[in-house]
């Protein structure tokens, strides 16, 4: 079932989610991280994707373990020692640092998930197309290609499985070679997928003319809230940004008024207003819903 | 001779993909009028899907390449054509519905095209409604694109070529992804949009059955040039080399009895055939080689025992308690309709999906085997033979799978090149073979392991007639030499020429199973057309070849 937000204008969508993206990639605070990561957590919760959540989480451990094993490692600022190994002082500074760092990774990618929730692909596609076509088309061809790649990735696997080929070979280097004839077919089918793609969206007129709009949508006052609550939300960061509230320098002292300060409480209600917006908003529409559903 | 009234008017028109030295099409000279229907025929790799492009102005507009002579739609030449204009008058369904498809949803994938082209907003949603309407898809209109079959979708790629109102439709093999039904459906609606609308039609098919009846003109292709172009009449009555593979199989069997004027249907055909029939002393054929064989072989050992086989995906079920047995040296068909788990059976048995009850090969169960043992006993070919090519020649292709399997004696690698005829072939690369060839890699991968049992998986997919009878002749070498063969198809022409036991599959469960003749004698769908013509006279004729002998013989 599609949700809610898909009825929302694609440039509310769009520009909701990289207001969201500015920010976390602008300030360190984890006060205003976990702000965002509510706004997250209301749209998951809303759409019932409890499941994009956890992926999303499964995805981001390797990484945010990877992260702050390099950066403890390399890092020897900060003040307060966790443990010595081999000499070797690790500190908490650069364990929060690294944590922070990829809980940003996190966010991105769970604004992205969102941005697939909360966007109708198709009405994206249609709009975009018309302002940036080629890249558009490019999007479009990735998209495309993605399922269609797990698809054959299963056939393949079942016919390299009975060629013998060990595809549960034990260590990583092993792992690597046994999938290297699967990841060489998927390459090559995906090149001449992208091709063929590419050749049928040309035969079908695509960049020979203005594109009109099959489906055009309106700004409906949903949009106008969401627009103005980003656009206040994004105005407020960069004012708080450049009142030096929103930084977060742990390696330097990261004392209790670096975390929470009036800018962040300024920015931590403009989050509960966002979330408030969408949870109300959601709320709406699935109650219209089920009236429509009883008529 | 040049008709002032064409629509499409090739002349001198030779082309060269870029970096190729030979002329994929050499002095092509055709002329296609308002409103026909040309069924373009001819082996794989004659050019036909080229010619196709060259009208949609794809090729060199896309593609490059060195082209000569001239291509002109409605008096002006296509690469003097505006993109929109030309996009709006000729448009292409294409033969992979997965690679033409870019939106989610039906109505928007089909409104895509005409935002293209820039047709005003308020007449796109008329067009799309209407073209689905056409192609009676309605009911799918906002269904997601990824959930429809492949017969649904190859329907939304037809609606959204309609909904251009375009002058002419190139559809390039567009049934042969599909199982034989969804394929009667686009041929039909093809049929109907020409018939309807008006629309030239161009079709390039290897299926030659309902192409050929609703076709206006024939043009075959034979190594880039045309070997023929005119009405159908003229090529049933065509004498010289015989390119009577490219009739349906009642006119062949009309003109193999002698029929000078082509029989207008299969109605015709089957009097015709009555008719000869009755003014001869009515005889039961007998002409049953294969069963003969068959039966003398004594072919009794036991080789897989399936027994009360559940499988299912999720929370359905798949296969529902089936129970069969083959037996060493069967050559089985298994054919029955999408989703009636024929592919699910062979996944199955090769201990690939999970399964309750019992399948035994060789007296031991089969989920009990390791992946290296398992490898031993099946050759697995899937339907894309792609998926065999991961090396750069032939031969490190077939030691890939000997390595896998740590055997260090190469010396089958050079028995099965041979015994494939790929020996000229072997330090090739496999990606620049033809489309037998590249089948015959495939299978020759498999082979190289010595697996007891063959298992193909719609192994005559886009094949072109010649390339299934060189597949079919293979495999009953095989079979001969005492591999058990078991393959899944929808071509049951081809099945009833090669296989012996046949198993049909609806809805997980098998309906009937036995011989050819126990399985479509009574066939209403699943039976050859050759049978459908002679049921009445000779019950147990079902191939063409059959036909001949029955037509040649004295008993009749």
């Amino acid at each position: 079932m599609d949700s809610a937000f898909r009825k929302c204008n694609v440039i509310t969508t769009s520009l909701f989610c990289a207001v969201l993206t500015v920010v976390i990639f602008s300030t360190d605070n984890p006060v205003i991280l976990l702000g965002i990561f509510m706004i997250n957590l209301a749209v998951f919760s809303v759409t019932g994707s409890w499941n994009k959540l956890l992926n999303g989480f499964r995805m981001f451990i390797p990484f945010s373990v990877v992260t702050i094993l390099i950066n403890m490692i390399f890092v020897y600022e900060g003040r307060i020692t966790l443990f010595y190994v081999l000499g070797k002082r690790f500190t908490l500074e650069s364990l929060i640092y690294a944590s922070i760092l990829s809980f940003k990774l996190l966010l991105i990618i769970y604004v992205f998930m969102i941005l697939e929730l909360m966007i109708d692909s198709d009405r994206a596609a249609s709009y975009f197309s018309a302002k940036i076509p080629k890249t558009t088309l490019m999007m479009m061809i990735a998209l495309k290609l993605f399922p269609n790649m797990k698809e054959r990735m299963g056939n393949l696997r079942d016919v390299y499985y009975l060629r013998g080929v060990n595809l549960n070979a034990e260590g990583l280097r092993e792992k690597v070679k046994s999938n290297i004839p699967i990841m060489s077919i998927l390459l090559e089918n995906s090149l001449d997928g992208a091709f063929d793609i590419g050749e049928a969206a040309y035969v079908r007129g695509f960049l020979s003319n203005r594109r009109t709009i099959y489906d055009k949508q309106s700004l409906a006052v949903i949009d106008f809230i969401i627009l103005g609550e980003s656009l206040m939300f994004l105005l407020a960061f960069i004012y708080v940004k450049l009142r030096g509230m929103a930084e977060f320098e742990i390696y330097y002292g990261a004392v209790q008024m670096t975390v929470i300060n009036q800018g962040v409480i300024i920015i931590t209600g403009m989050n509960l207003v966002i979330i408030a917006t969408l949870l109300l908003y959601s709320f709406k529409e699935s109650r219209e819903r089920v009236s429509d559903e009883g008529q | 001779m040049k008709d002032n009234n064409s629509y499409i008017r090739i002349e001198g028109l030779s082309y060269s993909y870029p970096e190729e030295k030979g002329n994929v099409l050499d002095d092509i000279n055709v002329e296609i009028g308002s409103g026909e229907v040309v069924f373009v025929c001819g082996d794989s790799g004659s050019g036909k899907t080229t010619l196709g492009k060259c009208i949609t102005g794809a090729v060199p507009g896309f593609y490059g390449g060195t082209m000569k002579g001239s291509v002109t739609v409605n008096g002006i030449e296509i690469s003097r054509m505006k993109h929109s204009e030309r996009a709006s008058e000729i448009t292409m369904v294409f033969q992979d519905p997965e690679r033409q498809l870019l939106m989610s949803k039906v109505h928007r994938e089909i409104a895509f095209g005409l935002e293209n082209i820039g047709v005003e907003t308020s007449h796109i949603k008329r067009r799309v409604w209407e073209s689905m309407q056409f192609c009676n898809i309605l009911d799918l209109w906002d269904r997601e694109i990824r959930t429809l079959s492949g017969g649904q979708k190859q329907k939304v790629a037809v609606a959204a070529a309609i909904a251009y109102m375009p002058k002419c439709i190139i559809f390039d093999e567009p049934t042969s992804q599909l199982d034989p039904l969804a394929a009667e459906e686009i041929i039909a609606l093809i049929g109907k949009i020409n018939r309807e609308l008006g629309t030239t039609a161009v079709i390039i098919e290897q299926r030659v059955e309902r192409c050929f009846e609703i076709s206006d003109k024939i043009l075959l292709l034979d190594k880039g040039r045309v070997c023929f172009y005119g009405s159908r009449e003229e090529f049933y009555s065509m004498e010289g080399r015989d390119w009577s593979r490219y009739l349906p199989v009642h006119l062949r069997i009309a003109k193999h009895a002698g029929a000078v004027e082509m029989p207008a249907s299969i109605k015709e055909t089957r009097r015709l055939i009555s008719a000869i029939s009755e003014g001869a002393a009515a005889q039961p054929y007998n002409e049953d080689s294969k069963r003969l064989d068959y039966d003398l072989r004594g072919n009794k050992e036991e080789q897989l025992r399936i027994k009360g086989l559940s499988v299912g995906y999720g929370s359905g079920e798949v296969i529902r308690k089936l129970d069969c047995s083959v037996c060493r040296g069967d050559f089985v068909g298994i054919f029955g309709p999408n989703g009636a788990g024929k592919s699910t059976l062979l996944k199955a048995v090769t201990g690939l999906l999970k399964y309750r009850g019992s399948i035994t090969v060789e007296g031991s169960e089969v989920s009990r085997y390791r992946n290296r043992e398992i490898g031993k006993v099946f050759g697995y070919v899937s339907q894309n033979p792609n998926d065999y090519i991961s090396k750069d020649t032939v031969y490190d292709e077939l030691r890939f799978t000997l390595d896998n399997y740590g055997i260090t004696d190469y010396s089958s690698i050079e028995e099965v090149l041979k015994e494939l005829d790929l020996e000229g072939v072997r330090d090739k690369n496999p990606r620049d073979l033809s489309g037998g060839e590249r089948q015959r890699v495939a299978i020759a991968s498999v082979l190289v392991n010595k697996p007891r049992i063959l298992l193909l998986d719609e192994p005559t997919r886009g094949l072109d007639s010649q390339l299934k009878l060189q597949l079919g002749k293979l495999l009953a070498k095989l079979n001969s030499e005492g591999m058990t063969i078991i393959l899944v198809t929808h071509d049951i022409e081809f099945a009833s020429e090669f296989c012996e036991r046949y198993l049909l599959l609806f809805s997980g469960e098998i309906i009937s199973s036995g011989t050819r003749e126990e399985v479509m004698r009574d066939g209403i769908f699943y039976t050859t057309a050759a049978n459908k013509i002679f049921r009445d006279i000779a019950p147990d004729i079902f191939t063409v070849s059959q036909a001949k002998g029955w037509l040649s013989s004295d008993g009749r």
